[in-house]
């Protein structure tokens, strides 16, 4: 799944942390639903889109600076109708692309992204019950059943070798009891699940990704319902079931949910490892240290130049300056990453989990299979967390 | 009921413009601390299209109409007509305008507001020619 491109940052990130392996390039602020909790939509509306010639660029700086994995995200990204040639430019070049959308993609989209080589795919699921996944994309009536469509197309035009298929799941007030049904669906059909938790903040400190909405925040008598449901998702990991998510970032999706300090950074002075394993695009191409913060400046990835100042002292002091004084955040991919190439019993665990014979795929599925095995797990007679 | 997009991204962007000019107060503590008041003291509510009233608590209560229609939101940049479009007016490969006059018109919005307010404007607003 990775080219020898791409396992060559990695390696070098896991001795050096200074080799970019990830970065996320929000290719459109557009999206067509508006869940509860995403804010990001909102908050890149102000940029205009890049062209695919600027792309194109992006691309080959991306490939001369070794970047191993780039999340193509938004907004929605199966909204832009270049997406194909988004796709083919990275991985053309040796950039491994991971697709994320929310489900709405039609067959003729997914079909043309993953004969442009797009192989490794997240779908929003919050809940295995439609009727709260409806209400948490914004009201939407029936998206839960079109995002269980798109994974349906997606098993049947996904090779079972060499591809990667993951459930992106927000934590948050509305689905704590959902979250250990959505990693037994996603394993029924050999599905991950990796586990973000609710960002919120308030108008005085806008951050991108984050909803301004308070009634998200986890209440202090929610808080051991958070960590029985984190011990319990962390009790399925050791049982087999597909959770993506490593101990450490459980461990921090608990003190995180409580308003208390993460420990993710802890082994780089309590700042992230943004920009020197990970930074994030703007819709118009220019950089950002991450989905929460932008430059000052603006500093264009598709210039000829970009892979030099990526690595000049000025911009890493400019992003010091912002990443010094961020609280943290806990998306997912970035706690994740430096916890890889920081943490050796992380390290190891990625690695055992790129080595092992990957779980069978037991693709392609149809809707209506997928319906029963959902129907399968909701009624399960197990004992719950909450 | 689905978010009103354009209404969201309007309160998104002007209490973006609200905290740019908080940072450019960093220096004058009481200063700082009255915008952070003010902003976290915010509601916003959307009468009707292209508008919406923000009301404050401080430094004493009140309410203000905003018309966000002029702002250029979610523009695109995939489809022929589009990259026309940007290329009619050398967008490409170019800072990008969009969002800087995009800054610059909540810029404003947030200091008529502010002035509204009654709160005390600092003498170097904090505009942004870049904050994209």
């Amino acid at each position: 799944m990775f080219s020898s491109l791409s396992k060559k940052t990695l390696a070098k990130a896991v001795l050096f942390k200074n080799a970019p392996v990830y970065v996320q390039f929000y290719i459109t602020a557009r999206c067509n639903l508006t869940c509860q909790q995403c804010n990001i939509i909102y908050a890149n509306s102000d940029v205009r889109e890049c062209t695919i010639d600027e792309i194109e660029r992006i691309a080959d700086n991306l490939a001369t600076l070794g970047v191993a994995i780039v999340l193509l995200t938004g907004g929605e990204p199966f909204i832009r109708k270049d997406l194909p040639q988004i796709i083919r430019a990275f991985e053309s070049r040796g950039v491994h692309v991971r697709m994320q959308t929310n489900g709405l993609a039609t067959e003729e989209q997914i079909h043309a992204a993953v004969e442009a080589g797009g192989c490794d795919i997240s779908i929003s699921l919050d809940s295995i019950r439609p009727d709260l996944q409806d209400a948490i994309n914004g009201e939407f009536a029936k998206s839960w059943h079109a995002a269980l469509k798109t994974m349906a197309l997606f098993t049947k035009y996904l090779p079972t070798e060499g591809s990667f298929a993951s459930l992106g799941c927000v934590l948050q007030r509305d689905n704590l009891a959902d979250i250990e049904d959505v990693i037994r669906f996603g394993t029924a059909i050999s599905w991950f699940t990796s586990l973000v938790p609710i960002h919120v903040t308030t108008y005085d400190k806008p951050m991108n990704f984050r909803t301004f909405d308070q009634t998200k925040r986890f209440r202090p008598d929610e808080f051991a319902a958070v960590d029985a449901v984190v011990e319990r998702v962390r009790a399925m990991k050791r049982e087999g079931f597909l959770l993506y998510d490593s101990d450490q970032y459980l461990d921090d999706i608990k003190r995180f949910a409580k308003g208390e300090p993460t420990t993710w950074r802890g082994k780089n002075g309590d700042v992230c490892d943004a920009p020197n394993l990970y930074f994030a695009i703007l819709p118009n191409g220019n950089v950002a240290p991450c989905c929460d913060h932008r430059l000052p400046m603006g500093i264009p990835t598709y210039s000829a130049d970009f892979p030099t100042v990526y690595y000049s002292r000025a911009f890493r002091e400019d992003v010091g300056k912002i990443t010094g004084k961020c609280s943290g955040c806990m998306y997912g991919s970035y706690p994740e990453m430096t916890i890889s190439m920081r943490y050796w019993a992380a390290t190891w665990e990625r690695f055992k989990l790129f080595l092992a014979k990957p779980p069978a795929k037991r693709w392609p599925l149809s809707y209506d299979q997928l319906l029963a095995a959902a129907q399968v797990v909701r009624s399960q007679p197990v004992q719950r967390a909450v | 009921m689905p978010k009103k997009i354009l209404f969201e991204s309007a309160v998104h962007h002007f209490v973006t413009a609200g905290r740019r000019v908080l940072q450019a107060q960093a220096h004058n503590r009481s200063l700082a601390k009255t915008w952070a008041d003010f902003l976290h003291s915010l509601t916003f509510t959307h009468p009707e299209r292209g508008l919406f009233d923000v009301a404050w608590t401080v430094p004493t209560a009140g309410v203000a109409r905003v018309d966000f229609s002029p702002a250029a939101l979610y523009t695109r940049g995939d489809l022929a007509r589009a990259v026309e479009a940007q290329k009619a007016k050398s967008q490409l490969f170019a800072p990008d305008q969009v969002a800087q006059q995009n800054a610059a018109f909540f810029d404003a919005q947030v200091l008529a507001v502010a002035r509204q307010a009654g709160l005390p404007l600092p003498e170097n607003p904090g505009i942004s020619q870049g904050a994209i």
